[in-house]
């Protein structure tokens, strides 16, 4: 669940394996102390979205332009799917209430629960997300 | 774009296969820089930094379980008041297992081992004082992530491949167990009698429901390997004792020390025993009282 989370803001799966491990070691360092298991989790979700957001916001600053990028030996990335690409081009904001919706199949109070948002403003952030995807994919979001 | 589609496209992304072995690696390894740095603020302060083990194994699964922060066995040791044995699981000699196995409600890990001489407080086993012992941390938690408000009906016993359950195990090894719960987990230290004298054979520890080990709760195959019955909840660990320490002389001698026959009975034997007419014993007494003992078969 927190790798393709992660998946949502950053390029490669290597990159996304890297959010979710700091993560838990973040987990390891500063134990913070849940309530239950649902706090936990709601935790670990925030955690892994901020992580991720700030790995692709230090990427941005270092890129270079693909010219004078080398091609690292080892694993070769496939190419993404629209899909993938869509959501990964959305903001962040979009991006993660997308996912939770779509792919975890939480309703908008569970994702609020989660995300500590009010219900309606992850409804205007889903309504806004779809609308982006449909721009960016070009074919209708159900 | 509909919801199978998003799926679809989220579930082909190609994750390292080896991501849960490596995040456990990563854990472990700031764990023990983390164990080391307290060690060198406070040597003698019990320590009660809970650490995180990882539950990576759920990292990948649809849902996220919940990340357990568990004691270490030196952590578990401090706890009981146990210096040395502490500081002896922390050194070359001891074994970290962590290996998990979920048994009807609970899930069963045995966390890790070390045997030696005069690591923990002298206990008197029926008069005699064993000092060289072997010592296994293990912890018990629901499996469903509830946390555990009371200790479960488990037994915990050492088995050996070779010998018949009813000769070696907890009950005949000299046992103490010294258990707390904290943060809904239970964490047990059990010692006994060194197990390394065995190390010749499969050493099986078992934490299981039910009593004394008996051939209902445990089978013995022809070779001597030792299993759960079918319908036992349970977990058997296999431990990884070092086969040079092993002294079958010593082994044989504690076996028939025990006054309990040691040759284990596979399934065979035991109908074949039990198909057996009963021996009566017929006796009179001053009184002229006539009485049959019926010697039953040793289960």
């Amino acid at each position: 669940m927190l790798l393709r989370i992660a998946m949502t803001r950053l390029p490669s799966p290597a990159d996304a394996e890297d959010a979710v491990q700091e993560v838990f070691l973040k987990l390891l360092t500063s134990r913070p102390q849940f309530r239950d298991a649902e706090h936990e989790k709601a935790w670990l979700i925030r955690a892994t979205l901020h992580r991720a957001c700030d790995m692709a916001r230090s990427a941005s600053r270092r890129d270079l332009p693909l010219e004078d990028a080398e091609v690292l030996p080892g694993r070769e990335l496939p190419e993404p799917s629209p899909i993938l690409s869509a959501v990964q081009a959305l903001p962040a904001k979009y991006s993660a209430v997308i996912h939770l919706y779509y792919y975890e199949g939480y309703s908008l109070k569970e994702i609020s629960k989660l995300l500590r948002l009010p219900v309606p403003t992850v409804g205007t952030r889903l309504s806004r997300g779809r609308e982006r995807l449909r721009q960016l994919l070009k074919e209708d979001v159900e | 774009m509909n919801r199978q589609d998003y799926r679809a496209a989220f579930d082909a992304v190609d994750f390292s296969p080896d991501f849960e072995e490596q995040t456990l690696q990563r854990l472990a390894a700031a764990r023990q820089t983390s164990e080391k740095e307290q060690n060198k603020m406070s040597m003698n302060r019990t320590k009660k930094t809970a650490l995180l083990v990882a539950a990576a194994v759920a990292l990948l699964a649809v849902t996220v379980s919940a990340a357990v922060v568990w004691l270490t066995p030196a952590q578990v040791a401090d706890r009981v008041e146990e210096p040395l044995l502490a500081e002896a699981f922390q050194g070359d000699d001891a074994i970290v297992l962590d290996e998990s196995v979920t048994a009807g409600d609970y899930q069963i890990t045995l966390a890790g081992m070390v045997s030696g001489e005069d690591l923990s407080v002298p206990t008197d086993y029926n008069g005699e004082i064993i000092n060289d012992r072997t010592y296994a941390v293990f912890r018990v938690a629901r499996a469903d992530g509830e946390p555990l408000t009371d200790y479960p009906n488990l037994s915990y016993s050492p088995l050996v491949d070779g010998y018949h359950v009813r000769c070696v195990n907890a009950w005949t090894l000299g046992t103490t167990t010294q258990q707390f719960i904290e943060d809904g987990v239970v964490y047990c230290l059990f010692d006994c009698r060194n197990l390394e004298i065995f190390a010749d054979h499969p050493v099986r520890f078992a934490i299981y429901e039910g009593g004394v080990p008996n051939t209902d709760l445990f089978s013995m195959a022809e070779d001597g390997t030792i299993s759960l019955r079918e319908g036992v909840v349970g977990a058997l660990f296999t431990l990884p004792l070092d086969e040079s320490r092993a002294d079958p002389e010593a082994a044989q001698t504690f076996a028939e020390s025990t006054g309990i026959p040691w040759e284990p009975m596979t399934d065979a034997e035991l109908a074949a025993q039990a198909e057996a007419v009963p021996d009566v014993e017929k006796s009179v007494d001053d009184e002229g009282n006539l009485t049959f003992t019926i010697q039953e078969a040793d289960r």
